[in-house]
């Protein structure tokens, strides 16, 4: 069974779970809170906008970047000199536990990397947002079953990044090894904000030449072995977002003949991306995942797909509309499905 | 042997329902060029909905302004009585002054066109407790065939009509036998060539606006001309 099937199912048990409920509570709660708290006239809808979600929102972390916001309540408060209202200790609890379930569940897929590589922590979708909650060795998920998670495990074993990683010969892992966890970091940051910037339709022109470059220096493995890593902690960060958005959502947001007003394809070096332009029907954001189910393709099935850009556009002359920028999601839930090709290299 | 093959598809795809009684008045109201005067003589709403299309550089909306359709505005449920509405148009946006439509990706052209080329959606109507919608050709047809049984067989009723009519229903006879008399043959065209073919230079209701720079244009090459300096993404202007 694919990544992607498993990982829907992991979202119908979110969506019949009891701590769904709880869930819709606080997310409600918490947007309400902050009017009762802040003692200022605000806006009805201006509301659920306040600075602290916003930036809890835009961090794209699901759940812990409302704990990431809370923490920096001081600095925002300086920031913006607005009042920050502080989560209550049911709501920390709360949270703290579903960012518990998250890591859980991401340390299954982590240990999949071989023993004697050292670079776990490179995968780690939260590892450059502090350590408010830690791994806690004694904690069982209330979410999931072991089967479940045993499946989720054997899935990810057949990641392209896991299975390119495989293909290297063990004898150069200490060379690999030499590679510190921050030059990891780093260069992931650097390609996947090259590929981000570069957009969804295209590729970066200078990803191509270092790819070219690291062919002729003989580089590939190295090389690979990064951006297997960036691919696997890609698809952990989505796998999170999907369970995150099964808590708050019953269906994820589709695109279809019902709401598109043009749709563009296109596949490249870094994956497939498409540009839409479409009735504005959902309040989106960067990294959100929708469905789209393109017009012009044969395939009728819903297409993940994540969201990259969301320009909403309100004109009284010509009718509101909506541009997006979007990302296919592979079966691996990896965005970046076309990098690991890339780098056609028989190992000896 | 080309006559006969469009006869035959003409005659395959033409729908008049039997057993239904019409009303000319009801055939007139579905004509686009006798809306006006339809209107000023019976004072009541004819059953087309004047469409104005916009084209812009990177999309084109049709929009109802309610001044040129004010029960629209009291009745927005009247979109729904257009045939195939929801499967060519996505949801209706309703604003302050006017109805904006979006077509479908896969969109067919539903609407039916004046001899100045202006687009109209046609309402259908309800006869028996079913959805009629009557096409623009077989309405002209039957108004026609009417006219003339009328004149032939009852010269009791025409003759007087003709004579001494004061309400003015004389007059939208009159322009609706001049309008069939131009309209038919280019119907019939525009099915044999199975496109919208318009013998005018200029057309009604169309506001090209493809080559026109917009606040919205701007703001998007300014987005674009920056994210291509600060980041080099995109495009650089020239």
């Amino acid at each position: 069974m694919s990544i992607l099937k498993v990982a829907y199912e992991l979202c119908k048990t979110v969506i019949k779970s009891p701590l769904r409920e709880e869930v819709s509570v606080m997310m409600n709660e918490i947007k309400k809170f902050q009017e009762v708290q802040i003692g200022e006239k605000l806006d009805k809808y201006e509301m659920g906008k306040t600075i602290r979600n916003q930036s809890a929102e835009k961090a794209n972390i699901q759940f812990y970047g409302y704990l990431i916001a809370d923490s920096k309540r001081k600095e925002i408060e300086k920031e913006f000199n607005r009042l920050v209202p502080e989560l209550s200790q049911e709501h920390f609890d709360l949270l703290t536990k579903l960012q518990r379930e998250f890591i859980f569940i991401d340390e299954k897929i982590i240990n999949l990397l071989p023993s004697n590589l050292i670079h776990r922590s490179t995968l780690n979708p939260y590892s450059m947002y502090g350590n408010i909650v830690t791994k806690d060795g004694s904690f069982k998920s209330s979410l999931f079953t072991e089967e479940q998670l045993d499946r989720l495990k054997s899935s990810f074993r057949r990641h392209k990044g896991f299975q390119e990683i495989g293909k290297i010969p063990v004898d150069l892992y200490s060379e690999l090894n030499k590679i510190s966890d921050e030059k990891i970091e780093n260069a992931n940051h650097v390609f996947t904000d090259r590929l981000y910037k570069a957009g969804v339709m295209t590729h970066p022109n200078d990803m191509l030449e270092a790819i070219r470059g690291a062919k002729r220096g003989n580089a590939v493995i190295p090389v690979k072995y990064i951006f297997s890593l960036m691919c696997i902690r890609e698809s952990i960060h989505t796998l999170n977002q999907l369970i995150y958005q099964a808590f708050l959502q019953d269906k994820l947001p589709v695109f279809n003949e019902d709401n598109l007003i043009s749709i563009k394809s296109s596949s490249h070096l870094g994956g497939k991306g498409y540009s839409l332009k479409s009735q504005y029907e959902y309040s989106l954001k960067p990294r959100d995942l929708v469905h789209v189910i393109d017009p012009y393709d044969t395939n009728p099935f819903p297409i993940l797909c994540q969201i990259e850009s969301a320009t909403i556009s309100f004109n009284n002359e010509f009718g509101s509309h909506e541009d997006l920028k979007l990302r296919v999601i592979d079966e691996d839930l990896n965005p970046f499905q076309g990098i690991l090709e890339s780098l056609n290299y028989k190992y000896k | 042997m080309v006559v006969f093959q469009n006869l035959i598809k003409f005659i395959q795809v033409i729908f008049f329902p039997n057993g239904m009684k019409w009303e000319l008045k009801e055939l007139f109201s579905i004509i686009p060029d006798l809306r006006n005067d339809f209107e000023n003589c019976y004072s009541t709403n004819s059953n087309v909905i004047p469409i104005e299309i916009v084209k812009l550089r990177n999309r084109t909306v049709e929009r109802i302004n309610y001044d040129e359709c004010p029960h629209l505005e009291q009745n927005p449920n009247l979109l729904e009585k257009i045939n195939e509405f929801r499967e060519n148009y996505l949801r209706p946006e309703f604003q302050k002054d006017r109805v904006f439509l979006n077509r479908k990706i896969k969109h067919r052209d539903i609407g039916v066109y004046s001899l100045y080329g202006r687009k109209f959606l046609k309402l259908s109507f309800e006869k028996q407790g079913k959805k009629v919608n009557l096409s623009l050709l077989i309405a002209m047809y039957t108004g026609l065939f009417g006219l003339g049984f009328l004149s032939r067989y009852n010269p009791s009723i025409w003759n007087p009509f003709i004579q001494k009519d004061i309400t003015g229903e004389k007059l939208l006879v009159e322009k609706f036998l001049s309008v069939s008399i131009r309209h038919i043959p280019n119907l019939v065209l525009n099915f044999i060539e199975n496109n919208n073919i318009h013998f005018i230079n200029e057309t009604d209701g169309i506001t090209d606006l493809r080559f026109t720079t917009l606040s919205e244009d701007i703001d998007k090459i300014v987005k674009e001309q920056l994210e291509y300096l600060l980041y080099g993404k995109g495009m650089k202007y020239q």
